[in-house]
């Protein structure tokens, strides 16, 4: 009788264990290939989000655009333009270099609060917009510092200067690979564009100013 | 001499293994239910969310202040009228799947939107806070990781009621695996009070059973803690627990007396009776007084004020709810097949005939009552316009189950009785084939939409979560774990009288 048990007991195992073996074999996640949005929102969690999947990388850039409907730039004084951005979308894409791999950034969190932290001196990025007056497509390579964001009202301001003549944005035209010609804002002029996307130059996750 | 102490302890290794194997199944079976179903499939789940969300106060991202104080500002996906921008998409027709998650764009995941949907009063706090400590900016691993903490929290306290059972664990078990298919299975892993509520109430009710049968310290000591245990955790868990409390707690107290004079082979003392009636009497007038007018002609005016549709509808739609019988599970749009409201039918009448020959008359007419008190209260919330569920009243189902195996054990320990091999057989065959359709059916659901049939459960999948095991594998795995507990409770239910 125990014989009986043990022998019923070990053909049950090999039976479910033979099936489960041959589902997963031969099941197409549907989920697999989906990029699952995840809300993140503090600086410290691109550490968590991307450190976590290069374990074996000495380092990992990470690249930020934003997007906004409408842009106006008005030039200040002593070169600098002021860049006020309305109809924000309330998140940054934040994109691995070198991967497709996405995910999107709250702009409810501190990422705007730290960003002189992160990018010392400004970061390089690329303005791509439409000339709302010429209704060119243009992109501006600039240095944006010091963000102000406005979270009830999903408008965002930054500081704005141009590229000085030791600085250079090719490595940043490389990277994201614009497809309208380049254009620089003039001193003592205003602009408006629409349709805008912000493409900022890479940092890394090393940065200690990410904090863990 | 020696051979019978070892013969003693193999049969208490025997029954130690035999044990862990039946938590080991019951654990994978919650487990494979907690993964049937997506993120926000819970009943109600879209105010539980939003009250676990908003349950520690104002959290960047997860909580925020809202310009109204009646508001709070949480994720646009946890939202009630977000429409196809949150994790209820799905819900509400149950021939589309739950693919639209997949969906979600990154506004939905990153937006907060103002609401008022969320709790603000006491009920169910606690429930809220401690989930709320898992709350993340991943919603889908949140959600999952609290289903597996409900089910944690679950054998936590139910070990109590087990384990102060004694001799009669495996008919309080039999009672609960009977019971528990289909609603149960649902509930006990989901982001819903009524999970902590339903584990509460029935380990406080077996607790209570046990703590008037037990005459060994041990078992009688943990009864007291499983009792304080569940009543902490049940506190306020649900606007309705109080009364829930008392009735199962009752239903225990009545069946502890009872058990007790049987174990006993005793007559009930007429005075002793007598005592208790003047101890309850307080009790009786302050129900009256407060709560419910017991004059004959205003029990008669209510009934017949009422509706007889809630009656003859609603009554027995949230009895056949426990059984698979109506739209009870996940997002509120499908019941299991009809054939699971036809085994477990089958099933538990088989239980009821085999146990209530041995069941003393008066559990029979303790657990009568809390049986007359599952139709009685549907009826009562209905017209009250409180709304009815199975979950609601599972736990006087469940305890009323519990206290009836529970005194069948007791009795027929003094007969020496088996139950036939073919009523035990009737039980494993109907209820393990419920339990197996059901969790098809649920996983069904999700994956295809109802409108497409089939075993395959991998065949033509439209969501499933991004990790672990395939649908077709978690319905076997849940469906070979859940049989294999149910046959030891069976084997060990039947076993267990044969040696005493």
């Amino acid at each position: 009788m125990k014989r009986i048990w043990v022998a019923s007991a070990i053909s049950l195992v090999a039976v479910i264990s033979g099936a489960i073996f041959w589902a997963e074999k031969n099941f197409d996640n549907p989920t697999s290939q989906t990029q699952t949005s995840v809300g993140y929102w503090r600086v410290s969690d691109i550490k968590k989000l991307f450190d976590g999947q290069q374990k074996n990388s000495s380092s990992s850039e990470i690249k930020i655009s934003l997007t906004a409907g409408v842009v106006g730039i008005d030039y200040t004084v002593n070169g600098i333009f002021q860049m006020f951005m309305s109809d924000l979308s309330s998140f940054s894409t934040l994109t691995k270099v070198g991967s497709d791999e996405q995910m999107y950034f709250s702009h409810q969190g501190d990422l705007f609060d730290r960003w002189d932290d992160i990018y010392v001196g400004g970061s390089k990025a690329l303005i791509v917009a439409t000339n709302a007056d010429s209704g060119k497509s243009e992109v501006y390579p600039v240095v944006v510092y010091t963000p102000d964001f406005d979270s009830g009202t999903s408008e965002l301001v930054f500081f704005v200067r141009l590229l000085r003549d030791d600085e250079s944005a090719e490595k940043l035209i490389n990277l994201y690979q614009p497809k309208f010609p380049l254009a620089n804002l003039k001193y003592e002029e205003s602009i408006n564009l629409v349709s805008v996307e912000l493409w900022v130059e890479p940092f890394s996750t090393d940065n200690d100013q990410l904090g863990s | 001499m020696q051979s019978r102490v070892s013969e003693f302890r193999i049969k208490k290794l025997k029954s130690l293994v035999l044990g862990l194997l039946v938590v080991l199944g019951a654990m994978i079976t919650l487990g494979s239910w907690a993964l049937s179903s997506p993120p926000g499939s819970g009943p109600d789940d879209e105010y539980h969310l939003s009250s676990i969300w908003c349950a520690r106060g104002y959290r960047m991202q997860f909580c925020e202040k809202s310009t109204s104080i009646y508001e709070a500002k949480i994720p646009l996906q946890l939202h009630r009228n977000g429409g196809p921008r949150t994790i209820f998409c799905y819900a509400g027709d149950s021939k589309i799947s739950a693919s639209c998650i997949r969906g979600l764009d990154a506004e939905a995941v990153t937006k907060l939107e103002s609401s008022k949907r969320f709790n603000t009063s006491t009920i169910a706090s606690n429930f809220y806070k401690t989930n709320g400590f898992f709350v993340s900016p991943n919603v889908n691993g949140s959600i999952l990781t609290m289903r597996f903490l409900q089910i944690l929290i679950f054998f936590a306290l139910i070990s109590f009621a087990i384990y102060s059972s004694a001799e009669r664990k495996w008919a309080v078990l039999l009672a609960l695996f009977v019971g528990m298919v289909p609603v149960g299975l649902f509930i006990i892993p989901s982001t819903n009070p009524s999970s902590w509520a339903i584990v509460g109430v029935v380990s406080a009710g077996i607790c209570v059973m046990n703590f008037f049968i037990s005459s060994k310290r041990s078992h009688r000591v943990i009864a007291v803690i499983g009792f304080l245990m569940a009543v902490l955790l049940t506190r306020n868990v649900r606007a309705d627990i109080n009364i829930m409390l008392a009735i199962c707690v009752t239903l225990g107290l009545v069946s502890g007396f009872n058990i007790r004079e049987t174990d006993r082979s005793l007559k009930i003392d007429r005075a002793k009776l007598l005592r208790l009636g003047f101890l309850a009497a307080p009790g009786l007038l302050y129900i009256h007084l407060k709560v419910f007018s017991l004059y004959p002609w205003s029990v008669i005016n209510f009934i017949l004020g009422g509706s007889f549709f809630s009656f003859s509808n609603d009554s027995p739609q949230a009895f056949l709810g426990f059984l698979g019988g109506s739209i009870q599970l996940g997002s509120a749009d499908f019941a299991p097949t009809p054939v699971v409201l036809i085994l477990m039918s089958v099933g538990f009448v088989t239980f009821i005939v085999i146990t209530a020959r041995f069941v003393p008359l008066k559990v029979k007419i303790s657990s009568g009552f809390g049986a007359s008190l599952l139709f009685f209260l549907p009826y009562w919330f209905s017209v009250g316009a409180i709304g009815m569920a199975s979950r609601y009243i599972m736990a006087i189902y469940l305890v009323s189950l519990a206290t009836f195996s529970a005194s069948a054990f007791t009795s027929r320990r003094l007969t020496n009785f088996k139950f036939s091999k073919s009523s035990l057989l009737t039980i494993f065959l109907t209820i393990s084939l419920g339990q197996s359709l059901s969790l098809h059916q649920s996983i069904r659901r999700y994956v295809t939409g109802t409108n497409i049939s089939g075993w395959n459960l991998n065949k033509g999948a439209q969501w499933w979560w991004t990790h672990g095991p395939s649908p077709l594998s978690i319905w076997m795995i849940g469906s070979v774990a859940f049989s294999t507990a149910l046959f030891i409770v069976l084997l060990m239910t039947n076993s267990d009288r044969a040696a005493a």
